[in-house]
């Protein structure tokens, strides 16, 4: 549609064995979005109040594991058009913050956000 | 031939306010009503134009660009420019959720709607060019009413559905292989981005995408509570684009508080224009108030406007008039008003009737 734009981006997360990890979105700039999720191809739950999901499970080794996550981020802000989203992991060896901006090009337009995460360990 | 069209009138408002009937049980949230506030652009109110170009820069590199480009037209005053700008929002706020947004403190209010208005207007009956340069904030913007953030918490559980059947369509398509590849070590991240690139505009170009993709409808955030909105502008007008010939035009503050709870709206106004050039110069204060009450395709309000010149030419005066808006599809709007207009133009005060058609209105419907 016109006045959509997106972002395409992929990045490499450490992890510990056997250790789920916590992926935290934040839509900020005061828009509107929801995070859907995928883990190796298979859905993953996201609680929409929070942005907050839990990845893999404890005994679960996520070395090599893909997490695909697609945020659709609505402009509902009359002063800007500018959208960002903040992706938050922790669990493995070290945090990591993954922000991401990208301004719509009209008023109520849609930005997609597709961010990749590859797992791995030492 | 003033009877005749009196009667037109009459028959015409009487129209508009029979179809009002049929919609008077309307359960729609009313949108937004923020046609009676401070002018969004103080400067370009000041200066009696509407820009048909203005440029709003949306980072601080923008705005800095904007001034440049026109640096160009130095020693001379750009002829016609306006430009309008938000502080705060020309950088990113991610932390900044539309949940946190829904309640502001003052000085977080006056941070987020604060905004400057400059802009150049040359007079081709005096070849002189005014300047104008205003400012405009709300010290209290009310609150997210509960609809609002029930459609925004509904909205965002859609977007996220919206993004589940979206990256079923890409793992259907080739997603599923080129993650694969990815896991694999046959791609980098960066081959692995551009890959993906192309498989989502794929996926973007199909039919079952244009048919789930669709922007949530219906999304107006609507601000309830106290609100205070206040603005001020100056203009100074240039004798032959010179800078030694800079005198004070006009002057203005408006100070505009409200209340909105439900359908309900109470805004008063309390404003100052100076005038200090030409044979009319005069300073005029106005104050007044109108209850509004709005539905999603209607709107009847009653006005009343004191004004009271301080110096200069002039009566003291007053409007006082009832107003009904009634909305025809997505941006028409048919105004219809009735009352008694103030004195102006050495004239005494008058009949108010008139019947208003706005098509396509992004701005003030009607003035205060």
């Amino acid at each position: 549609m016109a006045g959509d734009v997106r972002v395409v981006d992929t990045n490499l997360y450490m992890v510990t064995k056997d250790t789920p990890v916590q992926l935290r979105v934040t839509v900020g700039d005061a828009q509107v979005g929801g995070t859907a999720l995928r883990l190796d191809g298979m859905p993953v739950p996201i609680n929409p109040a929070t942005g907050v999901a839990q990845i893999g499970q404890p005994g679960q080794d996520l070395k090599r594991s893909v997490l695909e996550c697609l945020t659709t981020v609505q402009d509902i802000n009359p002063s800007s058009n500018r959208t960002s989203v903040t992706y938050d992991l922790v669990g493995g060896p070290a945090a990591g913050s993954f922000p991401y901006t990208i301004s719509v090009t009209a008023d109520k337009g849609l930005a997609r956000y597709f961010i990749t995460f590859l797992f791995d360990r030492t | 031939m003033r009877l005749h069209c009196f009667t037109h009138l009459t028959y015409a408002a009487a129209a508009l306010i029979l179809s009002f009937a049929a919609t008077a049980n309307a359960q729609t949230e009313p949108e937004p009503f923020n046609s009676l506030r401070t002018p969004p652009s103080p400067a370009f109110t000041l200066l009696g134009i509407e820009p048909s170009a203005v440029e709003r820069p949306s980072t601080p590199a923008d705005f800095a660009l904007t001034f440049l480009n026109k640096a160009a037209e130095l020693p001379s005053l750009p002829k016609n420019f306006a430009v309008e700008a938000s502080p705060f929002w020309l950088k990113s706020h991610p932390t900044l959720t539309w949940q946190l947004d829904a309640t502001r403190t003052p000085w977080q209010s006056i941070q987020r709607t604060f905004t400057v208005s400059t802009a150049t207007y040359r007079r081709d009956e005096n070849a002189a060019t005014d300047v104008g340069i205003g400012f405009r904030t709300s010290i209290w913007s009310g609150q997210l009413t509960d609809a609002t953030r029930t459609r925004l918490t509904n909205a965002a559980n859609a977007l996220g559905r919206q993004g589940e059947a979206f990256l079923d369509l890409i793992e259907r398509r080739g997603g599923a292989a080129l993650r694969k590849r990815l896991q694999d070590g046959e791609l980098t991240t960066e081959q692995f981005n551009v890959e993906r690139a192309a498989l989502i505009a794929t996926v973007e170009s199909s039919k079952e995408f244009q048919d789930l993709a669709k922007p949530i409808k219906d999304l107006a955030v609507s601000r309830e509570g106290f609100m205070l909105e206040v603005a001020g502008a100056a203009t100074w007008q240039f004798a032959g684009e010179e800078w030694e010939t800079r005198d004070l035009h006009k002057t203005g503050i408006w100070v505009t508080p409200s209340y909105q709870s439900g359908h309900w709206n109470v805004v008063g106004v309390l404003r100052y224009i100076g005038d200090e050039l030409g044979d009319d110069a005069s300073d005029v204060t106005e104050w007044g108030a109108r209850p509004i009450y709005t539905t999603a395709t209607w709107t009847a309000s009653v006005e009343y406007l004191r004004r009271h010149v301080t110096s200069g030419t002039g009566e003291n005066t007053y409007r006082f008039a009832g107003i009904v808006e009634r909305r025809f599809g997505e941006d028409t709007w048919v105004t219809a008003t009735f009352g008694r207009d103030r004195a102006r133009d050495g004239k005494a005060a008058g009949l108010l009737a008139q019947l208003g058609l706005n098509i396509n209105v992004g701005k003030e419907r009607f003035k205060f």
